[in-house]
């Protein structure tokens, strides 16, 4: 008898755990299913063309599968691709090495210098790392109609190249560069520009690699900016772009489709090759919501 | 080290440094290096950032149409017309709306998932983990396009694999008022419920396994251990996360912006920086809309500080 009620009660304990974790794995499932539903039928789509996409029944894999538009996007049928692609790519890249130079060097100054309104100027940084864009947008615009930067590079790389965040985030990367190192290398004559080239910089390799990954998706990603100082299409970036795009009279969503994908492509590339200095600068909180 | 000190024997003139430059100049140097790396930051983050955020409160004071028209003062006439504004009190209300469904929606969800992917035998945690944060890598614009197709009444995924097979009439999404919101929203949860839940992941693991383990041995089942322990535990977390959460909702705009075309049906899905964006450059009222951002700024601040203080701020490294 008392066995027959351990056992039951064994029995029990089993089911209970099993469904438990049959429940947990359910739920991680449709999780991994809604998360990637989007993506899949962006895919999908993105190879059919619209009369498929507006029949029924909905088809995960396209019944007459085309490049169609894929190769109509590239042409520049709609909007100039390719150059907005490249447009996007040179903004981005080119924003990024600059944001990385000015953050290391400012970040190094506030690392490992002592210097009168060292404090004030660092509490500056910080509040206004705190201030919403969103404030800026209608000065900054018109600061850049006064400079004729409106519709060039120029007002898309530079303005954001300053960046508070940066600079913070490089302070605390250089503290981690040895002080005695820095020291010793002042004692034997190296200039102070040299050491922090040839010191500072390959030793804060690491954070500098996560702050260039967050810097380069927030400019990838950037639409808010460019939509407001950028005029005409060739000089569109990629989001702007696509963009317009959802604008047009006939909206074509395959080839809206392909263009969002295109568009990610990169990222998950990127992703994919840097996932540790991605998940460190997610953790950062550094990236713009 | 020795080339040092060959230096300084070989040193005659008192004034002279060891490489042979004046000592004024050397402390002149070492005064003006820690200034020269920080001041191509400070040049342009005076140009580009304290200017225009000063400019930008100058400008809430006056009222400027178009960008050849004059400025004509008027007080804090911007500031008092907000609030009889119907539009800009119904984006105050919708990005309230979309900030309380983010703390109550979408945080206690990546905190569960979070929970769930800390147990002990669940399996290939760190696939879930890099997984459910992927969405938040897509741009803006992206999203809003994968989701026109998603919202699509006739022919959209939502409506026809979700709704349809539970018996449910078919909604309009993106065209109805009432559904504009919950949409929306329901991006919101796709998006960034597992970045979220990252937070929460990082958090627990400073939640010591021994605390809630000794609980365990103390007789405590999962629901007060929870309570009890791991709660109080990501107390700090949870801050951040809820603080950034509701940041987050007042920077919202690409995706409302271009899912809707601007506010939506009777701007039921309008959010403050999308009337920021339509008052400033679609309409060009520059002194409205710079009192629209600093409303934003004075919002936002007050969270951010609040954060800060409960926080104990950024200096922790």
């Amino acid at each position: 008898m008392r066995r027959e009620l351990i056992n039951w009660y064994k029995t029990k304990y089993k089911t209970k755990e099993f469904i438990s974790k049959f429940l947990i794995y359910l739920f991680l499932g449709i999780g991994v299913v809604v998360t990637a539903a989007p993506f899949i039928w962006e895919i999908s789509c993105s190879f059919k063309l619209n009369s498929e996409i507006f029949s029924f029944p909905l088809t995960l894999f396209p019944k007459n599968p085309t490049f169609s538009n894929y190769i109509r996007l590239i042409q520049g049928e709609e909007i100039p691709f390719l150059r907005e692609f490249m447009n996007s790519c040179f903004v981005s890249v080119s924003y990024t090495i600059l944001t990385l130079l000015i953050s290391s060097l400012v970040g190094y100054g506030f690392a490992k210098f002592e210097f009168p309104g060292k404090r004030p100027l660092f509490i500056v940084v910080l509040v206004s790392i705190m201030i919403p864009q969103q404030a800026l947008l209608v000065p900054l615009f018109l600061l850049m109609n006064t400079f004729k930067w409106t519709n060039t590079y120029y007002a898309v790389i530079i303005p954001g190249a300053f960046s508070a965040f940066g600079a913070f985030f490089m302070r605390q990367v250089m503290f981690s560069v040895p002080n005695d190192l820095i020291d010793a290398a002042r004692i034997d004559g190296a200039s102070e520009l040299s050491i922090f080239l040839q010191i500072a910089l390959p030793l804060a390799r690491g954070g500098f690699w996560v702050l260039g990954v967050v810097l380069f998706l927030n400019s990838w990603n950037l639409y808010l900016w460019p939509v407001i100082v950028l005029r005409t299409e060739e000089m569109f970036t990629l989001p702007v772009g696509l963009a317009t795009l959802l604008g047009l009279y006939k909206v074509e969503y395959g080839m809206l489709m392909a263009g969002a994908f295109l568009a990610t492509l990169p990222i998950i590339i990127f992703f994919i090759s840097r996932r540790r200095q991605f998940v460190a600068g997610l953790a950062s909180g550094a990236f713009k919501f | 080290m020795s080339k040092t000190v060959i230096d300084i024997g070989r040193r005659r003139d008192p004034s002279l440094s060891a490489f042979g430059q004046s000592k004024s100049w050397m402390r002149f140097k070492r005064r003006i290096t820690p200034y020269l790396f920080i001041s191509p930051f400070f040049i342009g983050f005076a140009l580009f950032w304290i200017y225009p955020i000063s400019y930008a409160l100058w400008l809430s004071f006056y009222e400027q149409a178009g960008l050849l028209s004059d400025k004509v003062f008027i007080g804090l006439e911007n500031y008092a017309h907000l609030w009889l504004d119907g539009r800009f009190l119904r984006a105050l209300f919708n990005t309230s709306y979309y900030a309380s469904a983010s703390v109550f929606i979408i945080v206690p969800l990546a905190l569960f998932v979070a929970l769930i992917l800390d147990l002990d035998f669940v399996r290939y945690k760190h696939f879930f983990r890099l997984f459910f944060f992927t969405p938040m890598l897509t741009a803006s614009v992206v999203t809003a396009i994968m989701f026109t197709l998603i919202f699509e009444k006739k022919y959209g995924l939502l409506n026809n694999v979700v709704l349809v097979p539970l018996g449910l009439p078919q909604l309009n999404w993106l065209l109805d008022p009432k559904l504009v919101m919950p949409a929306i929203i329901l991006v919101g949860i796709w998006k960034w419920t597992g970045i979220n839940a990252l937070y929460f992941a990082a958090g627990l693991q400073n939640v010591s396994r021994e605390a809630r383990e000794a609980a365990k041995v103390d007789g405590a089942n999962s629901l007060q251990i929870f309570w009890y322990i791991t709660i109080p535990l990501l107390r700090p977390i949870l801050l951040f996360v809820i603080v950034l959460a509701i940041i987050g909702s007042y920077q919202l705009f690409g995706e409302p912006y271009l899912l809707l075309g601007g506010g939506g049906p009777e701007d039921a899905g309008l959010f403050m920086t999308v009337y920021l964006y339509i008052t400033g450059f679609r309409h060009m009222e520059f002194g409205y809309a710079s009192a629209i951002g600093y409303i934003m700024v004075v919002i936002i601040l007050t969270l951010s500080l609040l954060q800060f203080k409960l926080f104990g701020g950024f200096e922790k490294k």
